[in-house]
């Protein structure tokens, strides 16, 4: 059995947040008479200062359709916070959607940096390079004793959101994932589901990060998230050894019959969907379904497709607006593509 | 675990909603019962606004949210207790944006002395205008 470490812990994000010292947080900018006057000013300053250091494509919250904000949010680009505030907010995308900036979401600045793969310094490197450059467009709130000012105290201090995304299908089946839940509060680090704060767990995924933000250094932030995420990996891989030996024939029939609708089915709704590309991912895992490609090009492509998937993303493939039966029918369809072109061998 | 308000006795967590999401407090009973009575600061002057954004305590404490940087200077007092709790810690010690930018004129004007020992009008302009905007920077966006 080839399980690498990356077949758990899936991709990285840092996000950081940052406020002007000479506007009013967003939520109270919005309710100011000369609010979109000031968020035009920010906006063109901070687009103006990125893209003379690299290509970002700039996103007016307030002309998007509501469809292509969806498709955004669905692709973790933007937040519902930021759609909230579409009045005043924008983001700022780039070309690989590896950074956003979103900017009067709940802080004036949201800046993320997303990669596929387990590498914390590495978006550190990236994000902090990015916000070196915003820093250079207005003068940011900022405090010797608190740090970057943020509109929740909950972010105060470095403004830093270090997270994980981790796939942990025998942690979670087995009943465990309380136990780490209550072991990470204790390292001052939080699990949330797939989509942040307040989701629930899709396809056994799960999000690692720090909730503390003040009183340690960046460094030790990602040090504290990189030491819980590894001993997170090896539980998890203990966990699917033994849930593969115990498992048995029916372990065996639950990850075939994930293989045999998902290559098949006419009509496929989004949770079901999500719940067998998680077994399938699993007998890929157990050697169950056999591929020649390397383990990771294949996971991350199921990863990916479930993204594009998603019902704004359908849509946006599709070139029209489907009903929800017209989607599942889509999605039923690309995935049996999917699933051929994979070349699984049973 | 101790209590991160008092720091003497056994914590218990707490799950605290608002509009900003859901917290954990790791209090024990005594100090929950007085951080959210609001005793665990200065109650009297729930009602004084911050002076830049009009933002008032009580609204702070309904939302969770403050109005502008100038809020934690107004409130600051007030909101020690509440970082405390939220946070475990008062101090930061992470990146800072007046440092990085502090270090990096000094080493602008340690070249700009070589660039005008050797001469070089156009390196000396380009620093010059880097320096130009660290000075705005540091001073606070007045020329």
């Amino acid at each position: 059995m080839n399980i690498s470490y990356e077949s758990v812990a899936v991709s990285s994000r840092i996000r950081l947040a940052r406020n002007f010292r000479d506007y009013p947080f967003p939520d109270r900018l919005i309710k100011s008479p000369h609010a979109r006057e000031q968020a035009s000013e920010m906006v063109r300053t901070i687009n103006a200062e990125l893209n003379a250091v690299e290509e970002f494509e700039l996103y007016d919250v307030g002309t998007l359709t509501e469809a292509r904000a969806t498709y955004l949010v669905e692709r973790n680009l933007i937040s519902r916070d930021l759609i909230r505030h579409s009045a005043i907010s924008a983001a700022l995308i780039s070309p690989d959607e590896s950074i956003s900036v979103m900017i009067n979401e709940e802080d004036h600045i949201r800046e993320q940096y997303f990669m596929r793969g387990y590498d914390l310094n590495k978006a550190y490197e990236r994000i902090t390079g990015i916000d070196d450059v915003i820093s250079e467009s207005l003068p940011f709130a900022f405090d010797r004793e608190f740090g970057y000012l943020t509109a929740c105290p909950t972010n105060l201090g470095t403004g830093m959101r270090a997270s994980v995304m981790m796939f942990l299908p025998a942690v979670s089946r087995r009943g465990l994932m309380k136990r780490i839940a209550t072991e990470l509060h204790r390292l001052g680090l939080t699990v949330r589901g797939t989509s942040g704060e307040g989701s629930g767990a899709e396809g056994d995924l799960f999000q690692i990060s720090n909730e503390v933000t003040l009183g340690l250094t960046e460094t030790e932030i990602l040090s504290a998230v990189e030491k819980a995420v590894e001993l997170i990996v090896q539980f998890e891989l203990r966990e699917r050894a033994r849930m593969r030996a115990e498992g048995g024939i029916q372990l065996r029939d639950k990850t075939m019959r994930a293989y045999g609708i998902l290559s098949n089915c006419c009509l496929l709704g989004m949770k079901e969907f999500i719940e067998l590309t998680a077994d399938l991912k699993l007998g890929i895992l157990f050697g169950y379904l056999g591929t020649d490609r390397a383990e990771e090009e294949v996971l991350a492509e199921v990863d990916e497709h479930i993204v594009a998937m998603r019902p704004a993303n359908i849509d946006r493939l599709n070139g029209a607006a489907l009903s929800e039966e017209e989607q599942n029918a889509y999605r039923a369809e690309q995935t049996n593509r999917v699933m051929r072109r994979m070349e699984i061998v049973v | 675990m101790l209590c991160a308000m008092c720091g003497n006795d056994q914590a218990r967590v707490y799950t605290r909603r608002t509009e900003s999401g859901e917290t954990k407090l790791y209090l024990c009973p005594d100090c929950y019962r007085r951080f959210m009575s609001g005793k665990a600061s200065d109650t009297k002057n729930v009602r004084r606004a911050c002076p830049s954004c009009g933002t008032t305590l009580d609204e702070f404490r309904k939302t969770g949210y403050l109005g502008c940087a100038d809020c934690y200077s107004a409130f600051r007092e007030e909101l020690i207790p509440t970082i405390r709790v939220l946070q475990g810690r008062l101090y930061h010690t992470g990146k800072d944006p007046v440092r990085a930018l502090g270090d990096e004129q000094a080493e602008l004007e340690e070249e700009l002395a070589d660039a005008q020992k050797t001469g070089d009008k156009f390196l000396e302009q380009r620093i010059r205008y880097r320096l130009s905007v660290i000075h705005r920077l540091l001073s606070g966006g007045d020329e």
